[in-house]
């Protein structure tokens, strides 16, 4: 059932994403072509270089083809978090609630799809961003060289960083992911909560969303107050606090990465399970 | 698998301050048309949804099959809110899809033929329906199923007399011999031929619960008129 509920709401997202896809593409692959480097025929390259209106036309067209690819990355951005957002409003908190809280599976399996599709989805659209970024840098620099780049840029960073080893970009990425999906369900436990009342929901679950992240931020000065308390722990506080990044040792960043994903984790359960507490004995469809 | 199919006792809903069911006991078999009745704010659609499991009691006990609403009994029963629940983008073919994923008890024959008897495509959309079209599109797909109890909220109310016809012809039609109908309304003359029993309701508290027949026979009067008697509104 969970995969099912996956499969429809990966349909209904992608129903809404696709078209800008295609725009951003589009608009990418315009870019691509309009960049001085990728035009070879020489007359065209004279004719920009040396006839003045021939090359002020082109520089005009220049810049409102990258204005417009800016314009419809931020409109990716944008719509793909306002996207996420309805959904789990629309699909779950207005007359669509009556249909998806009517089917034979838990709540939790609802609120589990819509935020895996909804992770999903943002990593698509990013992905998409990414893809768009070296097609319309292809037209200037090749694509071959700046991958051959990645690795002097690594060694770059393990020479201000050399506690950082390149599986630890596997950590880190994980680290993001549980943080995002946090921040996803954070959203979905301030719609929620706003639901409950009769009126200014929308006020209400934005507060719901700042108190959250107030509360978070106190919780995570505090831990980290309440560990320095201990002997155990004090050294390795000390040593977050006190040592500069930069002579940190890999044992210091694989400790710190497990705090950060271990407090991720207990936000995203935090969120998750609250979240399904309201909607399993609170759900207000009217 | 119980004898009475709808069993509740002491069950109590309150918003706020206001008691939307108050101490309800009942018990309903099977095979049965019920009709729910009672004038608006009566806990009607309150205690429909309860039973569907949208709602939590706020004390008292709700049994479907013997079971407490979850997953079991949302399996059993199909529900026919008093709205359109269907996304605006979704086509007939996408709905028929969407119920066979996810009820084990769906007919897709028998939703295919109730579209084509209502002239509705499988590549029409629901946005481009008009409103009675959609109530029936909605209705023909409850009653694809084979559910144990069709819980149908105000199936008839805001439609013209034929497409009521059609409503209570779809319903009758269409429902399993061992399946039990629950269908709210306070348009009592339309159903009143098509009931088995009745429950009133009044201020979320059950007024009477008897069959049809009973009551005509104990008040000798048609149950319209009986509903008018006992729901008079004093001026």
């Amino acid at each position: 059932m969970f995969r099912k509920l996956c499969k429809y709401e990966l349909r209904l997202l992608a129903r809404a994403l696709v078209p800008i896809y295609l725009a951003l593409a589009g608009v990418a692959v315009v870019n691509t072509f309009i960049s001085y480097d990728s035009i070879s025929d020489e007359y065209l390259r004279y004719a920009i270089d040396h006839i003045g209106i021939f090359g002020g036309l082109f520089s005009v067209l220049q810049n409102v083809s990258i204005f417009l690819y800016f314009g419809v990355v931020v409109a990716l951005g944008v719509l793909t978090l306002i996207f996420v957002i309805q959904r789990f409003y629309k699909g779950l908190l207005s007359d669509e609630g009556y249909l998806m809280f009517t089917l034979p599976v838990e709540p939790w399996q609802l609120i589990a799809a819509k935020g895996t599709a909804a992770f999903a989805m943002i990593l698509a659209s990013l992905l998409v961003a990414i893809l768009s970024g070296l097609l319309v840098m292809s037209g200037t620099v090749n694509p071959i060289e700046l991958f051959s780049a990645l690795p002097y840029a690594f060694s770059e960073i393990t020479k201000i960083y050399p506690a950082i080893r390149p599986i630890d970009f596997v950590g880190i990425y994980l680290i993001l992911a549980v943080a995002g999906l946090a921040v996803l369900y954070q959203i979905y436990f301030a719609i929620a909560l706003g639901h409950l009342f009769g009126k200014h929901r929308i006020m209400i679950s934005l507060l719901a969303f700042i108190a959250a992240s107030a509360i978070l931020r106190a919780s995570w000065d505090f831990g980290w107050e309440f560990l320095s308390n201990f002997s155990v722990s004090r050294k390795f506080v000390r040593m977050i606090i006190d040592l500069p990044i930069e002579q940190w040792s890999s044992s210091l960043l694989h400790l710190f990465m497990l705090v950060l994903l271990v407090s991720q984790l207990c936000k995203l359960a935090l969120f998750f399970f609250g979240t399904e507490r309201i909607l399993s004995k609170k759900l207000n469809l009217e | 698998m119980n004898s009475d199919l709808i069993n509740c006792r002491n069950l109590t809903k309150i918003y706020g301050a206001k008691k939307a069911l108050d101490h309800v006991d009942l018990s309903v078999g099977r095979g049965r048309i019920v009709g729910l009745l009672g004038p608006n704010g009566s806990g009607k659609t309150t205690f429909i949804k309860l039973l569907c499991g949208l709602l939590q009691p706020t004390f008292g006990s709700l049994e479907v099959d013997g079971h407490a609403p979850g997953i079991h009994t949302k399996s059993l029963i199909s529900y026919l809110p008093d709205r359109m629940y269907f996304a605006d983008w979704m086509k007939i073919s996408d709905l028929t899809e969407f119920f066979a994923d996810f009820y084990a008890d769906f007919d897709q024959t028998k939703a295919k033929e109730m579209f084509a008897a209502l002239g509705i495509g499988s590549q029409d959309r629901i946005k481009t329906m008009s409103k009675g079209t959609k109530e029936k599109a909605q209705l023909a797909l409850i009653m694809s199923r084979k559910a144990e109890l069709y819980l149908l909220d105000e199936p008839i109310g805001g439609v013209d007399p034929a497409a009521r016809d059609f409503i209570l012809n779809t319903i009758l039609n269409n429902y399993s011999e061992n399946s039990t109908v629950l269908l709210s309304t306070h348009l009592i003359s339309d159903i009143e031929e098509v009931l088995d029993e009745v429950i009133f309701l009044k201020n979320g508290r059950v007024l009477c619960h008897d069959t049809v027949e009973s009551i005509r026979e104990k008040e000798g009067k048609p149950l319209d008129q009986f509903f008018r008697e006992i729901f008079v509104y004093s001026a």
